[in-house]
């Protein structure tokens, strides 16, 4: 698969197969999926980002965000049609107060949907992770992973939404706000890390976990 | 070269260990035996200063009291512990935490090459894949990976002092080989000290003790050399129930 990077400046935007690493220019863009994309998401810069995904019959995405900078309000909207696979892996070290707002809007049947989301507060986040699953469809999945690691006592708010109005379907959360493990901090200091280090380095793992190796190594 | 005087260990304020005394001198592989619940595996806590114990008495490594220091100033004088249940930690590869842990005790950035030539041939000799080195720490091994992967930290962190606290757990028969030839293989070439903690006498089959002391409900009531851990083998922990200290030729002690 082709790796092509590309400066987005329009406000609607078409991607066919192939992946794409992405920075953005505009606050708000509009996104057409046609096949199976993947996106790692570098712009790192923006403090509002407003992104609507369509995701059109038989399409998949895999969509990777790291965010450490400046971001303070991250709106994502998803819309899957029929025959579609959507996951979002999506990690964010929140250095000013952020609001997060994602909703994937599942219209059709046969989607499967996963949403990743790890959030360290150097400041405080509320964030609403919303899936929403239409009447009459059938045959849909959905699980959102959400964790939030609170090292530095902010207020850390994690809301996932699971609005059903269909009889098949799959809907999961798994929901975690914590601070760091002591069981894991002791078994890296026991091996001679010391404490500063070894929680850099589990906030770091935390944060990267669930990101591919090109937005590890960026 | 390890010594616990006095050491008395509790966690949230009920007595696991009480007033145990333990000399361990350099090179040598004592046993430590106890049935479940004796309280083997707190030594090994209250040797790292796991701060969810209490400790008293005194911890004293190469006539240096490391009772009050960090787990990570512990790890650095040369002492390593190979937990029963290894941890898994998300997202910290083998080779970031070894890397991070070496460049930092050498002062240095460490030669890559010379790095990873040393994982791979390690792997090698324990026959894990070279991919384990890149893999996150313990993620999604199985119990005998898991000992595997510790052992592989083991080898490139070089302790002088091991502590190996109930290793044969978990283990089927090959990975118990594989993993007790390479604890004996590190000793043959570094001659650390080990202190073996285990409820298990087959154990002793594999890695050759030279002392054997038994625990019970927190102190050591018997010491003695592997005739004691064949006498364990056959009449059990029961016989030491309601003993005194019980002493058989210890002279470590």
């Amino acid at each position: 698969m082709q790796v092509n990077n590309i400066i987005i400046d329009n406000d609607l935007t078409s991607l066919n197969s192939n992946e794409y690493n992405i920075i953005y220019q505009n606050k708000t863009t509009i996104i057409n999926i046609m096949g199976k994309v993947y996106i790692n998401d570098f712009s790192n810069n923006l403090n509002q980002q407003n992104l609507t995904i369509n995701l059109k019959e038989n399409s998949s995405l895999i969509y990777n965000k790291y965010s450490n900078q400046n971001l303070e309000d991250y709106q994502l909207t998803i819309n899957s049609s029929d025959n579609t696979e959507f996951k979002l892996n999506f990690s964010v070290i929140a250095k000013k107060p952020l609001n997060i707002n994602i909703n994937n809007l599942i219209k059709g049947n046969n989607n499967a949907s996963t949403i990743r989301l790890r959030i360290i507060g150097e400041q405080d986040v509320n964030a609403i992770v919303s899936a929403q699953v239409l009447k009459n469809t059938k045959n849909n999945t959905i699980l959102e992973d959400l964790k939030g690691l609170n090292v530095y006592a902010k207020k850390i708010a994690i809301h996932p939404e699971l609005l059903i109005a269909s009889e098949d379907v799959v809907a999961n959360h798994l929901m975690t706000i914590s601070n760091i493990d002591n069981n894991e901090l002791f078994s890296l200091m026991s091996k001679g890390l010391s404490k500063t280090q070894a929680i850099n380095l589990l906030q770091k793992g935390f944060i990267y976990a669930i990101q591919p190796d090109i937005i590890k190594n960026k | 070269m390890l010594e616990l005087k006095n050491l008395n260990v509790k966690i949230n304020e009920k007595s696991i260990i009480n007033n145990l005394n333990l000399k361990i001198n350099d090179g040598e592989i004592h046993v430590l035996m106890g049935p479940n619940g004796a309280g083997k595996s707190t030594i090994s806590q209250a040797i790292f200063n796991n701060p969810l114990y209490q400790i008293s008495g005194q911890i004293i490594f190469n006539d240096e009291r490391i009772d009050n220091l960090e787990p990570n100033e512990i790890a650095n004088k040369g002492l390593f512990l190979l937990n029963q249940n290894p941890i898994e930690i998300e997202g910290i590869t083998n080779a970031e935490l070894l890397r991070t842990i070496l460049s930092d005790r050498e002062e240095k950035t460490i030669d890559i090459f010379k790095f990873n030539k040393k994982m791979e041939s390690i792997c090698k000799n324990l026959d894990i894949d070279r991919k384990f080195i890149h893999r996150e720490i313990n993620l999604g091994m199985s119990g005998g990976e898991k000992k595997k992967n510790e052992l592989l930290h083991l080898w490139m962190l070089e302790p002088k002092f091991i502590i190996l606290d109930e290793i044969d757990s978990g283990l089927d028969v090959d990975a118990l080989k594989t993993v007790t030839s390479s604890i004996n293989e590190y000793y043959k070439q570094y001659k650390p000290s080990i202190l073996i903690i285990t409820h298990q006498v087959k154990l002793l089959d594999y890695i050759k003790p030279d002392y054997v002391h038994v625990l019970q409900n927190g102190s050591i009531v018997a010491n003695g050399d592997k005739s004691l851990a064949k006498k364990i083998e056959k009449e059990g922990f029961y016989q030491f129930k309601s003993a005194n200290i019980v002493s058989e030729d210890n002279a470590s002690e």
